[in-house]
């Protein structure tokens, strides 16, 4: 496996197939496994929590030739990687099942499929009030527990889909989205079918679906990872720090968060405030005023303009500042009547204790 | 009615310069010996208002009605204008932090002048003892002080750091504040009032090469406002200072008052103005 070679598709394509992650004798473990849980549960959508105590899962959960793909997808982003959710495992098959033989003689992936019966969509799309900046470094990795065939049961990838998924300059704020029939009649749309015990990385942005499934089973293990730093961007499925440390050691550095971290991170940040008043309502206007609370306390600055931290809005979001207030226009439009000093821009950032 | 008269010392250039900056600094004009007694009534009537000290005549004589302050003080709010009733003390141990930006409470936002601000400083109050900071031109932005206690760093801002005896006036309205302090002390800032009692007119030192229709009125609070709006209020303070309120008119665009080289006569000028001496 060269993993440069994978990080580069990844980068380019969206995705990338990670062949062998599992041998043939883990291949079976990871189905008995699978098997043991889903009877005693009744149930073949496993959660994270019901799958945890057998061995076999253990062992696929950040699996090293997973980690080395997006460990070094993730340093691309100048990011440490972390587990952020942990989907389980389900069983997509056992509905008008077919063997192998005659999957082979199903229907190819035509332009029906594709968009009628794969079911496209996007993961960083779906996520709720996530910056783009979460999205565009999070990756997700199927570990299939059984084979897929490129006509029965296969993951579907609009090719290089996740280009179009971008934001307008903004910093990784809100992204754009692409219609999804301008995105399906501009992308080569693959099947992706794997062997048992491979597994397919894909980044969040990219389109992708799954071709109607006629096979027994049709098993697999979800998995997502993003930086790090933007761990609690996402609410909802994560996987917190304490709720994995069974894992190997090896693993805890994958680890990350408390339950109750977003509150923590609050307890445990602290916001500081800075407010330019500039003289028109442009990010590069010379501040008039400033007044700035860094770590809870208010900032002695020089009376001297020529000394103080920023000339501007915009010399203060090129140090980390986030604009949480623009100026409120609608008090600048009685000219006649000029009130308070300037255009305010309110600032934050969040320091860490 | 306690008023007095004398006679004005301010021309017509210091006039519109106080109309620009909204405050004028008299440095060193009370006698020594008179900034030593009040420290020490001060000192005994530690009080935020010592207003008995209005009564003392060597105080009277010599800050109420000090010639070169009252002098300035005439030529602004005119003839038999009022004299203060109320003394305060912004006595201020040191070292001390800086104050919250305000202006000071029951202030009438209009471009007219009927009443001054007016501090005295009976010591030497220099940067490290917490002056009073002014932002010029601020009289003419209409603020409030609950709204801009987030403000600390105003470029413009000014430190009013002088020496003992000095007084300076104010347009009530000015954006000011306690500067922070860094010396150990107390620092003594005595505060009063004047109201006018007479309609305004340009009965302060008239100069003869002084032409409204060419002066410059440009402002600092033209940074604070859209474009030359600074300059048409400054503008028209004067005028209503001059007893030609009425008449004041702005024609838009490139009409008197805007800053200008110009041809002929400035479009716009009001002719009433033409005559104000």
């Amino acid at each position: 496996m060269n993993v440069d070679q994978l990080l580069v598709r990844l980068l380019i394509d969206g995705y990338v197939v990670v062949p062998n992650v599992l041998n043939a004798d883990e291949v079976k473990e990871a189905q008995a496994a699978f098997e043991c849980k889903a009877g005693e549960h009744e149930t073949h959508n496993l959660s994270w929590a019901q799958l945890r105590s057998e061995e076999a899962m253990v062992h696929a959960t950040c699996h090293p030739k997973i980690m080395a793909v997006v460990d070094a997808f993730v340093s691309y982003f100048d990011q440490e990687a972390v587990l952020c959710c942990h989907n389980g495992a389900r069983d997509a098959g056992g509905r008008d099942a077919h063997d192998e033989v005659e999957a082979a003689r199903m229907p190819g992936f035509g332009s029906e499929d594709r968009r009628k019966r794969a079911g496209w969509h996007n993961d960083g799309r779906v996520l709720k009030d996530v910056r783009d900046a979460f999205s565009a470094t999070s990756l997700t990795a199927l570990l299939y527990f059984d084979q897929t065939f490129a006509n029965n049961g296969a993951f579907v990838v609009a090719r290089g889909s996740h280009h179009l998924h971008f934001s307008f300059g903004t910093k990784g704020e809100q992204p754009y989205y692409p219609d999804n029939d301008f995105l399906l009649d501009n992308c080569e749309l693959r099947p992706v079918p794997v062997e048992a015990g491979s597994a397919i990385i894909f980044r969040a942005q990219s389109w992708h679906g799954v071709l109607p499934t006629h096979l027994k089973h049709r098993r697999l293990m979800v998995q997502c990872f993003c930086a790090k730093d933007l761990f609690y961007e996402m609410h909802g499925h994560n996987v917190f720090a304490n709720e994995a440390d069974f894992l190997p050691a090896e693993k805890h550095r994958y680890l990350y968060g408390e339950e109750d971290g977003w509150e923590n991170q609050k307890a445990g940040a602290r916001q500081d405030i800075l407010y330019i008043q500039a003289a028109s309502s442009s990010l590069s206007s010379g501040a008039l005023g400033i007044s700035m609370v860094v770590d809870g306390k208010r900032q002695e600055i020089s009376a001297n303009p020529e000394e103080w931290p920023y000339r501007s809005a915009l010399d203060a979001i090129n140090d980390g500042w986030r604009v949480v207030q623009f100026p409120d226009l609608s008090l600048l439009m009685d000219e006649l009547n000029p009130k308070g000093l300037g255009c305010e821009f309110i600032l934050e950032r969040w320091r860490q204790l | 009615m306690t008023t007095y008269d004398c006679a004005p010392t301010l021309t017509d250039s210091e006039v519109l310069e106080f109309c620009k900056n909204g405050y004028l600094m008299l440095e060193g004009v009370v006698p020594e010996e008179v900034n030593r007694r009040t420290l020490e009534y001060v000192d005994a009537q530690p009080q935020m208002e010592p207003t008995e000290i209005l009564k003392e005549a060597w105080f009277h004589d010599n800050v109420t009605i000090n010639p070169v302050a009252a002098g300035a003080v005439r030529s602004l709010l005119g003839k038999d204008f009022h004299l203060p009733i109320l003394m305060s003390n912004h006595r201020i141990k040191c070292p001390a932090g800086s104050q919250g930006w305000h202006v000071d409470g029951n202030f009438d936002f209009k471009l007219v002048l009927p009443y001054l601000q007016v501090f005295y400083y009976p010591q030497e109050t220099p940067a490290e003892n917490g002056p009073t900071e002014v932002v010029p031109g601020s009289h003419l932005v209409k603020n409030i002080a609950r709204g801009m206690q987030h403000y600390d760093r105003i470029g413009a801002a000014r430190a009013t750091a002088a020496p003992a005896g000095s007084i300076f006036l104010t347009a009530y309205q000015i954006w000011h504040r306690r500067s922070r302090s860094t010396a150990d002390g107390v620092r003594n800032l005595l505060k009063y009032f004047y109201w006018r009692t007479q309609a305004p007119t340009r009965d302060w030192i008239v100069e003869p090469d002084f032409d409204p229709a060419t002066a410059n009125y440009e402002t600092p609070a033209d940074q604070m406002s859209d474009q030359f709006r600074g300059c048409n209020r400054v503008a028209e303070l004067f005028t209503w200072l001059c007893g030609k309120g009425e008449h004041f008119q702005n024609l838009g665009g490139q009409s008197w008052p805007l800053p200008a080289h110009r041809l002929g006569t400035s479009y716009g000028y009001p002719t009433e103005l033409g005559t104000m001496g």
